[in-house]
């Protein structure tokens, strides 16, 4: 039975590796990656800070008096030194608008990465750590929909799935052997993924402006953290790609498992902050019952930045282990919903999509 | 229960919504012989074949395949078919299509493949994408993959559908080869003369309900046997004489003058003799002709004659 199951797989496998839409998923998804990537390192040799500084002029009784201040200033604590510049020009509420002024600012440093950190955004292995993080989740995810509402849908448009059963496979065998295929497929797209990122870290190393030091770090635990983040990210494109299977077995169709699966996750991300701010029961709903946020969660990462410190804010904990038996559940609950609704309905001949 | 049995339903019944496509339809069907299927359209035949095959659930009644009503998906393995127009991948070649049905079913070689595209013609198109055939085509690489595996039983649904004369032919011929040895071979068809030209036995159905069952042959015959065509050189004398024989039905008359006499043509000498007896000769006798879409006509109402 399990040899029939990845006879199917195999199966799968040489009928997408024929089809051009995964290839042109697949390229759409490095080309934005990489696309980041580089960006980001583009932007980190322009400018000194990227995120830009504050620079105000305030008048006084006789002069005027000019602050710069730097997220860079902030996070190394030169912040009152430089406020302290003008602040003898200040007396009374006007020292206190300027001191107000300047932390407002600060607060906006909190995205703030030192050079340090800048660097190793495309740093091996911590650039493939960044990619397959909770950031580019959405750059996963969709593809993942698409492929596997079409991977069902298309056989119900093309009539083929009578032609498979007509020759005595059995259902559970044929979506499984598809999920199997759907889900080798999202750990070649991690892995095509990663490896251009990899490839990119090392050209960056090269290509000039040359820089000091290779772009490879030695950090051991590092590459593991990789390894395990890729992993993750597999893990959470399971629900996904069960979501997408089953919707297309309800609907028979292709474009309709599609549009319901990727309407499914636009929804969740547009809902998930507004129930969040009704009600902290709401909130706690949210968190524990979506799909988007526990995928989010269990791929979120608690490093916090030294710009963060420097503010004093508290990195939230993430609560992997929820999180992780959330997105499990949904996983479970969807496919057996699948094979539950596709043992039972009749399927029909081709409807031409 | 006899092995000989490769086929049996009990009751079958399949609805969609309030249409009732098969109703409660027992049928059987033996080892090694060329069965047809015959109705008009919508008259269940499809529906029949689908349910068969495990791709639409009966809503009631029951079927055995090979004597077995349970490990359905083991018995479909030597069970090769078509339902309703050819469906394969239309990225993928002909032969890429037969490669990878064969490969899931875990039945046959490479070498099949190419020798069941030579089968059905397509030797020189197997390498074209299956986009690009014509439906005469798509119906040839459809039969060819209802023969991948060497099935035991083949279900035909509406198979000439599409093809040239010449290629009707060649199917047909194909089919009739298929029947010879121990294979059994289901034809689904609203072609009447495909039928009685192929087929063994036939199944009459109409509105999902089963009409009639039994060799073509024999239902043929059971229905032109019962009148004889007789032209005689007094044809008013004639019918006299005739209508007063116990042994013949109704005398009638043809559109072109011709007796029609209700009797059995192996007594068409006796018939000679009372005429001549009489004094009346016979110039011209003959059995009428009667032919599997008349006897289908009969038995399932005129109304329902679309059958081609």
């Amino acid at each position: 039975m399990t040899a029939h199951v990845l006879r199917l797989s195999l199966g799968e496998w040489q009928k997408i590796r024929r089809r051009w839409m995964p290839w042109i998923l697949l390229g759409i998804i490095v080309l934005v990656t990489q696309g980041i990537l580089w960006g980001f390192y583009a932007a980190y040799h322009v400018s000194d800070d990227p995120f830009g500084a504050l620079t105000a002029t305030y008048e006084f009784r006789d002069s005027e008096g000019t602050i710069v201040v730097t997220c860079e200033d902030m996070v190394e604590g030169r912040g009152e030194e430089k406020f302290g510049i003008i602040a003898d020009k200040f007396t009374g509420e006007e020292r206190e608008a300027v001191q107000a002024d300047v932390a407002e600012w600060m607060a906006n440093c909190q995205d703030y990465l030192t050079p340090d950190e800048a660097r190793g955004v495309f740093t091996l292995p911590y650039s493939v750590d960044a990619v397959v993080s909770g950031s580019f989740l959405a750059l996963f995810v969709i593809p993942v929909l698409i492929l596997a509402a079409s991977a069902l849908g298309m056989e119900y448009g093309w009539g083929t799935l009578r032609a498979t059963l007509a020759r005595g496979v059995g259902r559970w065998q044929l979506l499984s052997g598809k999920l199997i295929m759907l889900m080798a497929s999202a750990v070649g797209l991690v892995i095509v993924v990663a490896v251009l990122t990899g490839i990119s870290s090392i050209l960056a190393g090269v290509v000039p402006p040359s820089e000091e030091g290779s772009f490879i770090a030695s950090d051991g635990s590092a590459w593991l953290d990789a390894v395990k983040g890729m992993a993750k990210l597999v893990f959470v494109l399971a629900p996904y790609a069960a979501l997408g299977v089953f919707l297309a077995v309800l609907t028979q169709s292709s474009a309709q498992g599609i549009a319901l699966s990727l309407g499914y996750y636009v929804l969740e991300l547009i809902l998930a902050p507004i129930l969040s701010g009704i009600t902290d029961w709401l909130e706690k709903v949210v968190n524990v019952a979506l799909l988007g946020q526990n995928a989010g969660e269990w791929l979120s990462a608690s490093y916090q930045t030294e710009a963060q410190q420097a503010l004093g804010q508290v990195v939230d904990q993430p609560d992997t282990l929820r999180a992780f038996f959330v997105v499990l559940a949904y996983t479970v609950a969807l496919v057996a919903a699948a094979l539950w609704v596709f043992q039972r309905r009749d399927v029909a001949g081709a409807k031409g999509e | 229960m006899t092995t000989d049995m490769v086929i049996q339903t009990e009751g079958l019944t399949k609805r969609f919504g309030n249409i009732t496509a098969v109703d409660n339809l027992s049928m059987e069907v033996r080892r090694g012989r060329i069965y047809g299927l015959l109705g008009p359209n919508g008259s269940g035949k499809t529906t029949t074949m689908g349910m068969l095959l495990g791709v639409l659930r009966p809503t009631a009644g029951s079927f055995r395949l090979f004597g077995s009503s349970n490990r359905h998906e083991e018995s479909l393995r030597r069970v090769g078919a078509i339902i309703e127009s050819p469906a394969f991948y239309p990225y993928m070649s002909g032969r890429k299509n037969l490669e990878y049905f064969r490969f899931i079913s875990g039945r046959g070689s490479s070498d099949d493949v190419d020798d069941l595209l030579e089968k059905v013609g397509l030797a020189d198109r197997g390498g074209d994408l299956f986009r690009t055939y014509s439906l005469g085509m798509k119906q040839r690489l459809g039969i060819g993959y209802a023969l991948l595996g060497d099935p035991e039983i083949v279900c035909l649904d509406e198979p000439t559908n599409g093809l040239d004369p010449e290629g009707m032919i060649q199917v047909r011929e194909l089919i009739r080869s298929l029947g010879d040895g121990n294979r059994t071979v289901l034809l689904s068809s609203h072609l009447l003369h495909e039928v009685e030209q192929v087929c063994d036995s036939v199944t009459i159905i109409s509105k999902g309900r089963l009409v009639v069952q039994g060799d073509v042959a024999e239902l043929v015959r059971s229905a032109r046997g019962e009148q004889v065509r007789v032209r005689t050189t007094d044809d008013t004398h004639a019918r006299e004489i005739l209508s007063g024989l116990e042994w013949v039905g109704d005398v009638g008359t043809a559109q072109d003058g011709a007796l029609l006499v209700a009797a059995p043509v192996e007594r068409s000498g006796e018939l000679t003799a009372a005429l001549s007896h009489s004094e009346v000769y016979v110039t011209e006798m003959a059995p009428v002709q009667t032919s599997l879409e008349e006897y289908f006509l009969d038995v399932t109402g005129s109304e329902e004659g679309s059958a081609e």
